[in-house]
């Protein structure tokens, strides 16, 4: 047997240079898991200690009946992708596409030499099934490949962002896919490929042999052959057909079975003689191989990561019940889950809070975006104070909801991302508003505002669009300060905090809004500590609408104050 | 079984009487016309009850620019209809007034809320600021107030920290010359130290709690050496006042008092309470989320009123209509440049000539100001009628402070001024309505 | 009967019980309930930006409405943001014009056909006191019950009209179907405290323990709630701060539907009582 490619040295450092990366760069990000930071509970967690925890976990969980749980989920939301099946069918078309039909070629071609030779011992690449199969495969991986451009063209501008991995993901496939229909395209056109084999295998009786076999090639395989027509006439061709079962039909197959290929080549047909010449079958093939080494090189940096995170992800938060999170691997655990990300916006597609993102146009409320900044978190990438704040704002807005984490098909568990980062940024001085809000008391507050006019302009605006119960005289006018609207509020009554007792209550903010004070009120802890129960507007003698002005004084507090840098020192009003 | 609901009533169902008003005299109508039977309906704000200092007043002064106080309140009345017959009293027998004085105090006790009188008698109820109040009624809770008074016994008033517009050194020190043996004691209420202002009902509310009482009586206990009563402001507790005198009693060993405060507090406040939370289910149909926006009048005679709001039409149908909306301070009575109106109804009010006699040029002119007195006239029926004495609508009464001929305030009549009007008011409509079998006619 | 089930934000996570007891008592009195896939109600968001809340209030009541359905939630708070989102709707042309135009984007368009209905107002008014008296097979009259009204159902009562703010009586009616008994306890229409709960947990507990108090104080053995956020502040928080200081005695917090569906004799895999933090002794 002549020796192959393959067999060229060259190639196969090659390929263990491939493998010796792909896998040092596996180990790298796993190992990675085990001392990144990703919540609160960071620094307090020794590495060593988080390395034994997780191995404690899945050493008690082997030995446990959840082995038995895992097989399915395994089977189910592994293999067969069902998390994506029951949400989005044309995802899971895709995504199978692509995933049974690369494996299969990995396994069925790439490692033919390793697994299908030893399956099937009168295995050769050219015959079928698994001529036939290679093409199917290709065919499903291009077809995966085609539907995932077209979702993504479609959905530009809505939640599905395309960034610089996911396009190299898809032109991966495609080139090796592509350069691999080709280079069997070009295979089947080659002359040179034709006087190899005839070199090797054909023992021709008389001179005459190789003009029959060349003639029944170029029908049974397409070959191309630059000299000179010959004859074609059928007892050539039967002669050749003779020929042919004597010397290559145990190794080839008609070419037809090819049925990608196969047209590729017709389409190649006019260049095969230059396409010959120029050796093409050799330099497709080494595209085809390299760009196979590329992949496997690159893998764990790029999305294909995923094929390792991914099924450790569902598999272990497919065993564990979300409400109740081991602190002692969550750390590691979280971290897995930022490398199980595909990006591929489901948890967004599902978000509660999808409506607050159309009209406050804020990206961090998005789940999908939040992931993407607790990966930039994590890596301790440094963030500026106001994209800090955006961040809060998304990160509060949520509703934790628990929607994200039972469709996300990576199996994450989104909730205890977002819980653990919240408490993370209130950690850093970014909290939910209600607690931010209370850095400063009223004055301070409203002498912050005087300081940020020019910012405070369009604050008010889509506020007064609708209501103005603060802005206008005849709302609260018609309070006599009788005071019922403080002795019916259970919070004024729940006060026992002396700090809280300087503030000002729901009848004097009135008498605030009367004296045309408003900003006073804007910071005061009164109007940030309502519950809205809607005692003082019930029993309010004058009908006047307190809660709804409180809530309207708190849409205007967050407006003007949003935007406001707390950290600068600010000049106290001397006043 | 639930009762019909303000948005889940039989819309078709034709209601005895719909009362205007949910003030004192709007309630007053509302449980008088329960009592007798009547299908009842009411519509009005939130609040005018907790405006009362909880303490009920008859008759006390008259005439007003004398400020002559009558200790005897019937005398008092009778004067009045001797030398003011248009007074709404002038309508109304004494056995009437003081069986509609009766029937509302039987309902406040009933209920818990127990008040005290003396059929002849005005007493003298010491205020917060340490003035003197003359009045009629009051919450059993303050009976032990009077009683120490007219003792002229060695008192302790307790005041809390914090609980403006009551002051136990002002009132000491202004009734020192009566009352010499009356002192004050400054403490701060449990759970409240180091705030600088605190709220009476949330004070009542906490009381509830018997944990609160016993620590509050903890500070007061080494100070109560000698007196033998103990005056408190009127925090007592909102809807539990009897059982807290009574444990504050025992915990101090002496009779424990209330001393009523300014206007919203909290014995108005209880008030409230109890017509909000006893009416309803007696049978009244309280349509508190809703105003009446406009009136007509069917053939029959018959009112319908709508009370939507502004995108649904919603209408109740009343055989009777008792206006008791107030003054102008709940919108019972508008004013614009030219003339003061009714708004609902669009009754002539009788009123001063013309806008520049409305007050007199002092402000605190003892005579008081005629636009006081301006208001509704009524016939004999307490029926609403026009300039000439003619009835407007048989089936139109008015009740309350919005009746004209009178100053509540000066004279203090307001209580019984709402009760005897709303049961001449009820009574008159079963007398023209309702046949001698109980059916109520058209 | 059907109803797109509005469950909130809060129940699939932190109160599964409520979700499971409130399906399973519907359905043997023949409701079916729909799950749409609806978003937050908004009121979370009231605080910090007023159309965010109507936009998300209004998505919901487009989406049933498509559907030709009402909304049944057993959520206060939902219930209380989707009136008044209604409310706001139906009295602000502009508003409504603006909201449409972002709605329709999506194909939805808010009409205001679609009723709102809490399930406290589904048992008592479209199915009634007498169908419920009539499934009780096991009556409760040992258990005395401070009912819980809430907050945002009941006012303000010219937006929710839900019974008489002042004096309601629908959930002591409800409750008095079941057997057990209700005391008038005087916090009964008080805040939980649950809207602070994160904020300012110092009066959020305050707020709570009075009303725990005070319904120890009336004689209670357990209080009723018929909303998420009220049992979340009454069983959850209530049972963490407990065993944190280690306070024996607390007053337990129950839900309406188990409540019921105890009286009714279903089983307790769908009532989830057991995971109820606070544990009500009559009822072991």
């Amino acid at each position: 047997m002549e020796k192959t490619l393959l067999g060229s040295p060259f190639l196969y450092a090659l390929l263990y240079v491939s493998i010796g990366i792909s896998l040092a760069g596996i180990i790298f990000r796993i190992t990675r898991w085990f001392v990144v930071d990703t919540g609160p509970e960071a620094g307090l967690i020794p590495v060593k200690k988080r390395a034994a925890s997780v191995l404690k976990g899945m050493a008690s969980f082997v030995f446990s009946l959840k082995i038995l749980k895992m097989f399915k989920v395994f089977i189910f939301e592994v293999l067969l992708q069902s998390r994506i099946l029951t949400k989005d069918f044309i995802r899971w078309i895709m995504h199978f596409c692509i995933f049974f039909g690369f494996t299969m070629l990995l396994l069925m071609h790439a490692l033919d030499k390793i697994i299908t030779k030893n399956v099937f011992t009168d295995y050769f690449p050219t015959i079928d099934p698994f001529q036939f199969l290679r093409n199917l495969f290709g065919l499903m991986v291009i077809f995966g490949v085609g539907i995932a451009v077209y979702r993504r063209i479609r959905s530009r501008g809505s939640f599905l962002a395309t960034r610089y991995a996911d396009r190299y993901a898809l032109v991966i496939l495609a080139v090796i896919i592509v350069s691999g229909f080709l280079e069997e395209g070009v295979k089947m056109i080659s002359e040179n490929a034709f006087n190899r084999m005839v070199n090797t295998y054909l023992y021709p009786d008389d001179p005459e042999d190789v003009d029959a076999l060349k003639a029944f090639s170029s029908k049974q395989y397409g070959t191309v052959f630059s000299s000179a027509k010959f004859n074609t006439s059928p007892k050539l061709l039967a002669k050749g057909e003779m020929l042919n079962k004597q010397a290559c039909a145990s190794c080839h197959a008609p070419a037809k079975t090819a049925f990608i290929s196969y047209p590729a080549s017709r389409l190649i047909k006019p260049f095969a003689v230059t396409l010959n010449k120029t050796r093409a079958d050799i330099w497709l093939y080494y595209l085809h191989v390299l760009a196979c080494f590329i992949g496997l090189a690159y893998l764990p940096f790029s999305k294909f990561f995923h094929l390792i995170a991914d099924p450790l992800t569902i598999a272990v938060n497919g065993v564990s019940d979300p409400r109740n999170v081991d602190p002692s691997t969550a750390l590691t655990r979280r971290a897995m889950e930022l490398d199980a990300c595909t990006e591929c916006g489901t948890c967004s597609r599902y978000c509660s809070v999808s409506p607050v993102f159309t009209m406050l146009h804020n990206t961090e409320i998005l789940p999908m975006h939040k992931i993407l900044t607790l990966k930039r978190l994590s890596s301790g990438k440094k963030i500026g104070n106001a994209q800090m704040m955006t961040i809060s704002e998304g990160a509060f807005i949520c509703t934790t909801c628990f929607k994200c984490t039972e469709v996300c098909p990576a199996g994450i568990n989104l909730q205890d991302q977002w819980l653990s980062s919240r408490e993370l940024l209130s950690e850093m001085g970014h909290p939910l508003p209600h607690v931010w809000l209370k850095k400063f008391n009223a004055s301070e507050w409203s002498d912050r505002m005087r300081e940020n006019e020019s910012t405070q302009n369009e604050a008010d605006e889509g506020i007064v669009r609708y209501n103005n119960l603060t802005g206008d005289s005849n709302v609260f006018a018609l309070c006599i300060q009788c005071q019922t609207c403080t002795n019916v509020c259970s919070v004024v009554a729940a006060r026992t905090d002396p700090r809280d007792a300087v503030d000002i209550t729901p009848h004097k903010i009135m008498n605030l809004l009367r004296l045309g004070l408003h900003d006073l009120t804007l910071g005061s802890r009164m109007v940030w500590d309502c519950v809205t129960c809607y005692q003082c507007q019930e029993n309010c003698p004058q009908g006047i609408r307190v809660t709804d002005i409180i809530y309207e004084l708190k849409n205007k507090a967050y407006a003007h104050f949003k935007k406001i840098d707390r950290s600068a020192a600010v000049k106290e009003d001397p006043c | 079984m639930a009762l019909p609901k303000s948005h889940n009533y039989d819309p078709k169902h034709v209601f005895d009487i719909m009362v205007i008003g949910s003030g004192i005299a709007g309630m007053a109508a509302s449980l008088f016309s329960i009592n007798r039977k009547l299908s009842t309906v009411q519509a009005g704000s939130a609040g005018g009850t907790l405006f009362t200092s909880g303490v009920l007043d008859l008759m006390a002064i008259h005439p007003i620019e004398e400020k002559k106080v009558w200790s005897n309140p019937w005398e008092a009345i009778a004067a009045l209809r001797d030398q003011a017959p248009l007074h709404p009293y002038a309508r109304i027998s004494d056995e009437d007034i003081h069986r509609a004085f009766e029937e509302m105090v039987s309902f406040l006790n009933s209920v818990g809320m127990n008040y005290r009188f003396e059929k002849s008698r005005n007493v003298r109820l010491i205020t917060s600021m340490g003035t003197i109040k003359h009045t009629y009624c009051v919450p059993e809770s303050m009976w032990h107030c009077i009683k120490a008074h007219e003792e002229k016994a060695p008192c302790l008033i307790i005041d809390f920290n914090g609980l403006r517009e009551f002051s136990g050194r002002q009132i000491s020190s202004t009734l020192q010359n009566e009352w010499p043996l009356l002192r004050s004691l400054r403490v701060s209420f449990p759970g409240t130290e180091g705030l600088n202002e605190v709220h009476p009902v949330h004070l009542a509310q906490a009381l509830e709690l018997s944990p609160v009482r016993e620590s509050l009586a903890a500070r007061i206990l080494p100070e109560i050496r000698n007196v033998r009563y103990a005056g408190f402001p009127a925090v007592l507790g909102i809807k539990k006042t009897p059982a807290i005198c009574a444990h504050l009693e025992k915990l101090l060993g002496v009779p424990v008092f209330e001393i009523p405060m300014m206007p919203a507090s909290v014995p108005g406040f209880r008030l409230k309470e109890v017509f909000d939370s006893s009416l309803p289910p007696k049978g009244l149909l309280r349509l508190i989320d809703k105003r009446v926006e406009s009136v007509t009048r069917l053939d029959n005679g018959n009112f319908i009123l709508n009370i939507g709001g502004p995108h649904q039409d919603q209408f109740i149908q009343a055989r009777g209509v008792i206006l008791a909306t107030g003054r102008f301070l709940g919108k019972g009575l508008m004013s614009d440049r030219k003339e003061i109106f009714e708004p609902l109804f669009r009754i002539p009010v009788w009123q001063p000539a013309n806008r520049v006699s409305w007050h007199r040029e002092r402000f605190l002119d003892p005579s008081g100001h005629p636009i006081n007195s301006a208001g509704i006239e009524v016939d004999d029926s307490f029926r609403a009628v026009d300039g000439t004495g003619k009835v407007i609508y048989d089936n139109l009464f008015i009740a309350g402070s919005i009746l004209a001929h009178q100053d509540w305030i000066r004279m203090k009549c307001g209580s019984g001024l709402a009760f005897a009007t709303a049961y001449a008011a009820v009574n008159a409509f079963i007398n023209n309505f309702v046949n001698s079998s109980g059916r109520v006619t058209a | 009967m059907k109803y797109a089930f509005f469950k909130g934000c809060k129940i699939p996570y932190y109160l599964e019980q409520y979700g499971t007891s409130t399906r399973a008592v519907l359905k043997t009195f023949g409701v079916r309930l729909i799950e749409l896939n609806f978003n937050c109600c908004g009121y979370p968001n009231r605080d910090l930006h007023f159309e965010s809340f109507i936009l998300s209030a209004a998505r919901n009541m487009a989406l049933a409405e498509k559907k030709n359905l009402d909304i049944l939630t057993p959520c206060k708070c939902c219930y209380g943001s989707l009136k008044h989102a209604s409310h706001f709707l139906h009295e602000n042309e502009m508003l409504r014009k603006d909201i449409n135009a972002v709605l329709s984007r999506e194909g939805l368009a808010w009409k205001g056909k679609s009723k709102v209905k809490h399930l406290l107002t589904v048992l008592c008014d479209d199915i009634g006191l007498p169908a419920i008296y009539a499934s009780i097979v096991k009556p409760l009259g040992e258990l005395t019950v401070a009912a819980h009204y809430g907050c945002h159902a009941l006012r303000p009562s010219n937006i929710v009209h839900f019974d008489d703010p002042l004096a309601p009586s629908i959930f002591e009616d409800l409750i008095a179907a079941t057997g057990a008994k209700t005391v008038d306890w005087p916090r009964r229409l008080d805040c939980c405290g649950n809207p602070l709960w994160g904020k300012n947990n110092a009066i959020s507990l305050s707020l709570m323990r009075t009303k725990v108090m005070d319904a120890s104080e009336s004689g209670a053995d357990c209080i009723c709630t018929a909303c998420t956020y009220c049992q979340l502040q009454f069983d959850q928080i209530q049972g963490s701060q407990a065993s944190a200081q280690n306070i024996p005695g607390t007053m337990p917090a129950i839900l309406y539907s188990q409540l019921l569906g105890i009286s009714m004799g279903l089983p307790e895999r769908l009532l989830g009582i057991k995971r109820n933090i606070i544990p009500i002794e009559k009822l072991k």
